[in-house]
């Protein structure tokens, strides 16, 4: 589903935010992504979504390369930032419909998974307000409303369960599990370890833009905790 | 160090992106910052060049009949109101709903300290309107009367208290204007519809002449006269500079300090409750899912382009005052005809030129009307939606050149139509009326928006810094104004046959946007692709 490789990120004056990474995520995988604050995940998931050029490397989506056919790899995946900007001047369902309408959606599956994504969360009754007056839960929900309703094979979100409530978690706990037994796939970036051992069943860990370790959670972390097995990982390499 | 200064030192630094371009990395980098500002710097001189010439014109006429010693006092209450004009469209985002406002109060600084410091902040950003007019106006009076020692301690004096009152009626009136939007639903309509009445007002008011009463044996007290219907304290201003009354000076100095300080005071009061209006959003939270409308790409682009032009006054006010200037102009014309707005406009020699430059005066108008040059900056921190989503870059741009065409092009047809009517243009003329402004039209939109992809700026803390204070508006607003103003300057100081330009003029514009369009639609689209 996702394939990146040998994934180079520079700035200018030549430092790398992340070097020569290589991984896959396959259908079905929920895949996490960890690192320390500036490891690298934010420009590894930009570059994957089309948000980042980068000249190194190739990531693709589907077997199509972002670099050749972008238009191609985003129609196919949804993406979360870690802090959802969205446009204040709208409400609610004005962006879901803009996205709707982007993606082509049938005027009866929107309405549809609208309704039923808004009453997962709670948020129906807000999406007639301006996006102005949502709190920074709300609009992570609505950013997550937005990803799901065009049933991306690709997710991929970046810290998506900071801000959320324990309620929303769970529920996007439980639709991101839906959606991998439909074969979609998952990549995510979390500093919550916790949530990446229960829900995730791969893990990739980057230090310094470089990837440290990789693989299914079991390999990972053996007999010890996630946790135990990063804290190893990022102190030692 | 003071915790004003300290944020005086803060604010005033962010201009223009001086702080950004002094402590940009890189060698090139740096050099390109500063190489913005020093084009930044000689778009002023070239402003200020401008302003020369228009007040020497008036200087000249002034003179003729003896009455030199109104220039300053004409040009001063001008300057009011060219500073009451911008102030009401500002104090939301510098005095009230500024986004490190959150910053700020939770620091140990008095509310007092941070409402004079964004008060003396818009007092040096209006002061520079008070130096792009009064200085010239200076320069050209020094030249044409004779002034004694006494003078230039008066001038100096009271050129510094001159923007204070509009600022803040400007600033108390836009304020007002946002405070009572805030309470509607529909807040942006309804700011935008009473800020273009209040608009509609300055002009209307500052131009009115009422001449039913007139003494024609006392010019000069007929002109004052005209003069305080513009601002009322021009009358102590004439006294302090053109008689050296330091009364007068000192009452000037004093009414103008004293309103500052009783407004300043009023806002600080009711600063914490004023933010506190304007940042709360009502919820009405009852929405119930229903029938949705669906709608192309394009047209979803389009759409979402319109609303963020809706929502944002600045941005409107921005763009569309000048084409709302030049139909309303057109209008004028219509129904008053050439020699009435030669009056007008002081424009001598207006009424014969008319027709041939006519063209071009509503190419002017459309030209000022870039919604383009701030558009992707506007994207802010937003951008990752439209670069995350299956749309052709291609797209997203062009998505931004029709909102501006929305604008331009209708106005253009108005105004054509006005002007074929009211001055019984021939098909030749009427042609060149229609033509020339969709071509500019049409230019300015490509530019700006080529304009901005050079030099977007997302790090915008106000909508008003990425629309006004932007290098691509200025850019934009410069090379509109040059652009539509050159042909003119051809026809009337070369004497160059009108046909003869305005045809040159059409070839040209039409070959470059056709080149602009190019542009976009390839390196352009790759320009915006690495955005991020």
């Amino acid at each position: 589903m996702l394939r990146i490789n040998h994934f180079t990120k520079s700035y200018k004056g030549g430092k790398k935010a992340v070097d020569d990474l290589s991984l896959q995520v396959l259908p079905g995988d929920i895949y996490g992504f960890i690192g320390h604050n500036g490891a690298g995940k934010t420009t590894t998931i930009r570059a994957v979504v089309g948000i980042l050029d980068f000249e190194q490397g190739d990531i693709e989506i589907n077997g199509i390369s972002i670099k050749k056919d972008p238009i191609a790899c985003k129609s196919v995946t949804a993406y979360i930032p870690d802090n959802p900007d969205l446009y204040e001047y709208l409400t609610g369902i004005q962006y879901l419909n803009f996205v709707g309408d982007i993606f082509r959606i049938s005027k009866e599956a929107r309405e549809e998974r609208i309704a039923r994504y808004g009453d997962a969360f709670e948020i129906t009754k807000s999406l007639g307000d301006p996006l102005s007056s949502y709190s920074h839960g709300m609009k992570q929900k609505l950013a997550i409303i937005s990803a799901l309703i065009h049933t991306p094979k690709l997710l991929v979100l970046d810290e998506p369960f900071v801000g959320l409530d324990p309620k929303a978690s769970h529920t996007l706990k439980e639709i991101m599990k839906e959606l991998c037994a439909t074969g979609s796939a998952i990549f995510f970036s979390t500093h919550v370890l916790d949530v990446a051992e229960k829900l995730c069943n791969k893990v990739a860990i980057i230090k310094d833009g470089r990837l440290v370790e990789s693989g299914t959670i079991e390999e990972i972390k053996g007999n010890s905790s996630l946790e135990d097995v990063f804290m190893e990982l990022i102190d030692h390499e | 160090m003071s915790n004003l200064s300290i944020l005086l030192k803060n604010q005033l630094r962010s201009y223009f992106g001086i702080n950004k371009a002094l402590h940009q990395r890189g060698g090139m980098a740096r050099a390109k910052g500063i190489g913005l500002l020093v084009l930044m710097g000689a778009g002023a001189i070239a402003i200020l060049a401008y302003i020369y010439l228009y007040v020497w014109l008036l200087a000249t006429g002034l003179a003729s009949v003896g009455m030199i010693e109104y220039l300053l006092p004409l040009v001063m209450a001008l300057c009011c109101v060219v500073v009451l004009y911008f102030s009401i469209m500002r104090p939301n985002g510098i005095l009230f709903g500024f986004k490190d406002y959150d910053l700020l109060m939770s620091l140990p600084i008095r509310t007092s300290t941070i409402v004079a410091s964004r008060i003396i902040t818009m007092y040096l950003s209006n002061l520079f309107f008070t130096v792009l007019l009064m200085l010239p106006t200076l320069v050209i009076y020094l030249q044409f009367a004779s002034v004694t020692w006494v003078f230039y301690p008066i001038f100096v004096l009271t050129f510094l208290f001159i923007p204070l009152i509009p600022i803040l009626i400007g600033s108390f009136v836009g304020s007002l204007v946002t405070i009572v939007s805030a309470r509607f639903r529909y807040k942006n309509a309804l700011n935008i519809l009473l800020t273009l009445a209040l608009m509609g007002a300055v002009i209307y008011f500052s131009t009115t002449l009422d001449t039913s009463e007139m003494d024609m044996g006392d010019f000069g007290a007929m002109v004052m006269e005209q003069i305080n219907g513009i601002y009322p304290l021009a009358g102590l201003y004439y006294r302090a500079v053109s008689n050296y009354d330091w009364l007068a000076t000192l009452l000037f100095l004093g009414i103008s300090l004293a309103f500052f300080l009783l407004v300043s005071f009023l806002f600080g009061w009711k600063f914490k409750a004023i933010n506190t209006l304007l940042t709360t959003t009502k919820a009405r939270s009852n929405f119930k899912m229903r029938s949705l409308k669906t709608a192309s790409p394009s047209s979803a682009l389009l759409r979402r382009e319109i609303r963020r032009y809706l929502s944002c006054p600045v941005y409107l006010m921005n763009t569309i005052t000048s084409v709302l200037m030049g139909i309303v102009l057109c209008v004028l014309l219509l129904f008053f005809g050439g020699e009435q707005l030669e009056t007008f406009l002081q424009l001598p020699g207006f009424a014969e030129m008319v027709l041939p430059i006519a063209p071009f005066g509503v190419s002017l108008f459309v030209a000022l009307t870039c919604t383009t040059a701030p558009s992707i900056s506007l994207e802010g921190k937003n951008l990752w939606i439209v670069r995350s989503l299956p749309v052709p870059s291609r797209s997203v741009l062009w998505a931004k050149i029709n909102l501006n065409l929305i604008l331009v092009v209708p106005a253009s047809l108005i105004c054509g139509g006005i002007l074929t009517f009211a001055l019984r243009a021939g098909w030749k003329d009427c042609l060149m009326l229609f033509a020339l402004p969709l071509a500019y039209g049409v230019f300015i939109a490509l530019f700006g928006l080529i304009t901005n992809l050079k030099f977007p700026n997302f790090n915008w803390k106000t909508e008003s810094r990425a629309v006004k204070q932007s290098m691509s508006t200025f850019i934009a607003t410069m090379v509109g104004m040059l652009v539509a103003a050159a042909p003119v300057v051809l026809l009337m100081v070369l004497e160059l046959s009108g046909t003869l330009v305005t045809l040159a003029t059409l070839g040209i514009l039409v070959l470059l946007n056709l080149l602009m369009v190019l542009w976009i639609n390839t390196k352009g689209a790759k320009v915006f692709d690495s955005l991020a």
